[in-house]
């Protein structure tokens, strides 16, 4: 795959894993497991650009005597997360037209 | 490989980070490890899952900025083709500075004229008074008169070439500060 839309994609499905509630490192790339398999190494960077973009925000709290961050999501990546969506309309309408059956002479 | 080897091993390679982009990175890692240990993995599990300290390393070069030394204003180092300039004129400086000598040595004699009127005013004075005296005890009234009046105008020359000589000399140690600086302006480099 094209390293931006999958730098694109990875980071939507980042996004998407702290929608609904703050969430962690090791938790992100379990909850992405069963849809597209992400390193730690991968996601480090995307966690990294996704916080200098404004669109997460990360806390430090403690957990089992030591510490974890936690990511939470903010409004620039909710908007984030909606563009994606409206572009991704574009692209399987687009995608629908490149995969139709081939027409029998 | 345990925790400890992987998060040395991943500091080593990632010296070109800011301290805290180091920390913030060993911290994520160490985390990770230590979350996959609650999921039940051992320690070297975790650790071989978290992947290669090389290549965890290269990813985190490859996508954290690298902080770049700030610009440090060097020290000018010395100018060769400027030394050389400077050997070459070194005759011509010579002559240049026997030049400012000699204008010194001239505006000088003035303050050093007036001070030795002084000095002959105060010693006019003294001798005045000596010979004055002397005429006296010898019965020659006259001549004593005449020192003592030789005296008084010696006394009142005195005052009056102190403070000219005075005045003169501040005068011309202000005329010789800006002599001076106006001398070693032109071998001054512009800018210093």
């Amino acid at each position: 795959m094209d390293i931006q839309m999958k730098r694109g994609l990875l980071e939507a499905a980042v996004l998407s894993a702290i929608r609904d509630a703050d969430s962690w490192g090791y938790q992100i790339i379990k909850d992405m497991k069963p849809y597209v398999e992400i390193s730690e190494s991968t996601l480090y960077p995307i966690l990294r650009r996704l916080e200098a973009s404004g669109c997460l925000t990360v806390r430090t709290e403690e957990f089992g005597g030591r510490l974890r961050k936690y990511y939470h999501i903010l409004p620039a990546g909710r908007e984030r997360l909606e563009a994606f969506r409206e572009d991704w309309k574009e692209v399987l309408a687009v995608y629908s037209f490149i995969v139709r059956e081939e027409k029998t002479p | 490989m345990t925790k400890a080897d992987f998060l040395n091993a991943l500091a080593h390679r990632l010296g070109a980070l800011s301290e805290i982009d180091i920390a913030r990175s060993l911290d994520y890692y160490e985390e990770m490890i230590d979350d996959r240990m609650d999921d039940g993995m051992t320690e070297e599990e975790a650790v071989a899952a978290a992947g290669s300290p090389e290549d965890a390393a290269l990813e985190i070069l490859a996508n954290i900025p690298i902080p770049q030394p700030e610009t440090v204003p060097q020290k000018k180092k010395p100018d060769g083709r400027r030394i050389f300039l400077l050997i070459l004129s070194s005759p011509l400086l010579i002559v240049y500075f026997s030049l400012v000598l000699c204008l010194f040595v001239a505006l000088w004699c003035v303050p050093i004229v007036v001070w030795t009127l002084f000095v002959s005013s105060v010693a006019a004075a003294v001798g005045g008074i000596i010979a004055g005296i002397t005429s006296f005890a010898e019965g020659a009234g006259t001549y004593g008169f005449m020192y003592l009046g030789l005296t008084l105008v010696g006394i009142g020359l005195s005052i009056l070439f102190f403070f000219a000589a005075v005045a003169v000399t501040r005068a011309f140690a202000r005329l010789s500060v800006h002599i001076a600086k106006g001398a070693v302006a032109p071998l001054r480099r512009k800018g210093n």
